[in-house]
């Protein structure tokens, strides 16, 4: 970056007038944003603020003194600072008047000398500063990211165009000036408090007998057919009853010394535990995005349409999950299992039935699940350690256990422990769709659509990492998991091998990120995902203790953006919102257009209680007994 | 159709230690002319302005000019991102540790950077949840975006001064070879 203009910024905290808070308050608040605002007739604005500041105190300090109620306005601009109150005084004067019209000792616009005194006056210097992109003023800014975007615009339109076109395009773009900036409304992410971690007492083992099965170990593929059966609560001593008779049969993390013919595990939403009588406090002790449910936290994860969902998927209370052998056996527990839960006081509201693939790949032809992380604890599984990466503590996982910063994550205390949050997700595949866009983009060569579709997704449809093997699937010679998942982004930052934005380079960014891969641990989920019986898709199930660090988190940040790793707004091309380009890495890059080729049909986050939780549960006093509804 | 970025704001006043404004004070002298110190946070790229400051006496009033000592003093951070709040305070405690403990180790209550948790913990509940006017000139553009785009610009120029009078073939490898070097600025 050239070096230009030197930014300069001005935080003011101003004393509010006795009595004149709620005004101020109300007035900040309902200031318009974005183009509408104020400050955005100061041309020069990188950002301003104004921040009503509630009275502080800290009462552990000696001698406590509070710090009253205040205005802090800050400011970044490209002028001086006397300049740009001059200017504030020339452009806003109104906004100003009414604005700091509430603040002691306001000398008021009309007088700029007093105006610019008076805002020094209160002006508190900051001692040290970082600045993303300080040599810039607003209007290089917003040019150069307008050109940026008209040149993405181009290289999209003319992607494959023969040079007598190419050059035609060209010379028909009139200019690339920049048009002017359209500034929207400010959309800024609420800071929501949240429960306080607590620090553990210490790594112990996992209580297998304790933990439901298929959260830390899988079940195998043996277990190939699966059933998810979604119901709500009708009658919540009947119920309560029913998962007491249950417990005993659901299946654990326990070794098993004879396989079962079929497992039985469930998980309920926060309404579910409510309707089932489970304690106020405990609820309230549940982060907020378990409260919330997966339809109230659609905007942050990108769904875009949530009132288009299956019905039955989102808002049950209970979720049963079946597992079994074969279909013959899934489909007759299916039948069992309805006529139970009718009569246990439940009102069965979907069910989705799954089954693995003969060869293991997912609906649009890719191997599965390869990669998984490795857990720390040797009670985790009897499968054989193939995750990627050092292994990662339980507490990522399962509640009441130490997680990768020494913490235990936020819940319910002791009816949490061994559980798991589980978010269930169905997913609708347009496997036509996506390989007909590999056509157009890849032209009729299936090799090389293949190779397209493969650099999207970051493996070979065998599994093979574009990381390891760019040009050839199988190159490794092995299918083994433990070589599939041997590999890291170190040695390719800039992409040529596995793109940037690939699915499973942002999903598992490994040491992308940073070089120990430490930002990547703090937000693995264990996938359980299969795929959907009879429809083109998956039924996307993961484990994790804390749903907003881990799987929103991924989904929302890593997925439905790209600026995490310096691919501005991109999101991923499965899994995020249709909108931007994916850049394939290369020479040249190809610059694919996004289109939606996976829609999500509903779903819900649940938790999956430790078996004790269960019998508590099973316990609980219903809102009836209790004298409620 | 492009979303808006959504570029966030956080405001955390915290209660430090007498000795340790001190200690900001001596600190930020050598730190914030240190292109290494600074290095490291605009390496994060995800910064748009980050600001510490000391806040050593109450705002001057009609009833109290100048304001009175504060007991106890407050650091002021403010600061605008591209992401959430909570994935701004963990990337921090990760990457860089000595950092935090260097602005706010002799506040009150800060329970270091580790575990990550904690400090994320801290930083929520310290910052400021009120209300606020917010505005961004350029609120779509994330850092790393900007950066891009700022790069971008006058090489751009460059190829566009190049291209005139080129035919149709010599145009067709000049565009790939610019879309081939530029790729990770689009």
């Amino acid at each position: 970056v050239r070096r230009g203009v030197e930014r300069a910024g001005l935080a003011a905290l101003l004393s509010i007038a006795p009595g004149h808070e709620v005004e101020l308050k109300a007035l900040v608040a309902g200031l318009p944003g974005g183009e509408k605002s104020p400050f955005a007739r100061l041309e020069c604005t990188h950002f301003a603020r104004l921040v009503v500041l509630p009275p502080l105190s800290y009462p552990a300090a000696t001698k406590p003194d509070n710090l009253p109620a205040c205005l802090l306005f800050a400011s970044e601009f490209d002028i001086s600072l006397a300049g740009y109150l001059d200017l504030l005084c020339a452009r806003m004067p109104e906004h100003a008047d009414s604005i700091f019209g509430h603040c002691s000792g306001y000398p008021g616009v009309s007088a700029p000398r007093d105006f610019r005194r008076w805002m020094l006056e209160h002006r508190v210097k900051a001692g040290f500063s970082v600045h993303g992109n300080a040599h810039a003023t607003v209007d290089r800014i917003q040019r150069s990211l307008a050109l940026r975007e008209q040149l993405i615009e181009f290289a999209m339109k003319t992607r494959g165009a023969d040079p007598a076109t190419l050059l035609q395009s060209w010379k028909k773009k009139k200019s690339w000036t920049v048009p002017p900036t359209r500034i929207p409304a400010y959309v800024g992410r609420p800071i929501e408090p949240g429960p306080a971690p607590t620090p553990s007492g210490g790594a112990t083992p996992v209580r297998q007998d304790d933990l439901q099965g298929n959260i830390l170990c899988g079940y195998g593929k043996k277990y190939g057919h699966g059933l998810y059966v979604f119901a709500t609560v009708v009658d919540p001593e009947a119920a309560a009853a029913w998962i007491g008779a249950q417990v005993a049969s659901v299946t654990t993390a326990r070794p098993w010394a004879h396989p079962p013919p079929d497992t039985l595990n469930l998980a309920f939403t926060c309404e579910g535990l409510g309707q089932l009588g489970v304690d106020e406090e405990i609820l309230r002790s549940f982060p907020a995005e378990f409260r919330d449910g997966m339809e109230a936290r659609a905007d942050r994860l990108g769904d875009t349409d949530p009132h288009r969902w299956e019905d039955g998927l989102a808002g049950a209370h209970v979720l049963v999950t079946v597992m079994a052998r074969s279909a013959a056996a899934r489909d007759r527990r299916l039948l069992e299992l309805e006529e139970a839960l009718r009569a246990g006081g439940f009102s069965v509201t979907a069910h989705q039935k799954t089954a693995f693939n003969a060869d293991g790949h997912e609906p649009f032809g890719f191997r599965d699940g390869i990669s998984q992380p490795p857990i720390r604890d040797p009670n985790a599984g009897p499968t054989r350690r193939d995750g990627d990466g050092e292994p990662i503590r339980p507490g990522e996982f399962v509640l009441g256990y130490d997680d990768e910063g020494g913490c235990l994550a936020v819940g319910p205390g002791e009816f949490g422990r061994n559980g798991s949050y589980m978010v269930v997700r169905k997913l609708l595949q347009d496997v036509d769709g996506f390989w007909s866009f590999m056509r157009k983009q890849a032209g009729p060569d299936r090799g090389r659509q293949e190779w397209l579709a493969s650099k999207i997704v970051g493996r070979w449809p065998d599994g093979t990492p574009m990381a390891l093997s760019p040009d050839l699937p199988g190159a490794l010679g092995s299918d083994d998991r433990g070589a599939l998942n041997d590999f890291d982004y170190a040695d390719d930052g800039k992409g040529l091998r596995c793109p940037i934005g690939a699915h499973i380079r942002r999903t598992n960014p490994r040491d992308a990120l940073d070089r120990h891969g430490r930002l990547s641990r703090r937000h693995r989920i264990i996938r359980r995902g299969m795929p959907l019986e009879r429809e083109s898709g998956l039924m996307f199930v993961c484990f994790q203790a804390s749903i907003e660090r881990q799987f929103e988190f991924v989904q929302a940040l890593w997925c439905g953006d790209g600026n995490a790793f310096g691919l501005g707004d991109d999101p991923d091309f499965l899994v995020g919102p249709a909108r931007g380009k994916m850049t394939v890495q290369g020479i040249p890059p190809t610059l694919l257009p996004l289109t939606r080729f996976v829609k999500m049909r509903g779903g819900d986050y649940f938790f999956a209680p430790g078996i004790a939780a269960l019998r508590t549960i099973a316990s609980s006093p219903s809102p009836s007994m209790l004298g409620g509804e | 159709m492009r979303t808006e970025r959504q570029i966030s704001p956080i405001t955390i006043f915290s209660p430090v230690r007498r000795w340790w404004t001190w200690w900001l004070w001596a600190s930020w002298l050598v730190a914030d002319r240190s292109a290494l110190v600074k290095g490291k946070l605009w390496d994060l790229g995800f910064i748009h302005i980050a600001h510490w400051a000391l806040v050593l006496r109450r705002p001057a009033s009609a009833a109290d000019r100048p304001g009175k000592r504060l007991k106890p003093p407050y650091v002021l951070f403010q600061s605008n991102y591209d992401g959430g709040a909570a994935e701004y305070a963990e990337t921090f405690a990760l990457e860089v540790p000595g950092h935090i403990r260097g602005m706010w180790g002799g506040a009150y209550d800060f329970p270091g950077p580790h575990p990550p948790s904690e400090f994320v913990y801290y930083v929520i509940d310290q910052a400021i949840k009120a209300p606020e006017h917010y505005y961004s000139a350029y609120p779509r553009g994330t850092v790393r975006s900007v950066r891009a785009a700022l790069e971008l610009e006058p090489r751009f120029q460059a190829f566009f001064n190049q291209t005139t009078g080129m035919g149709e073939m010599e145009f067709a490898a000049a565009w790939q070879r610019f879309l081939t070097r530029e790729q990770r600025n689009l």
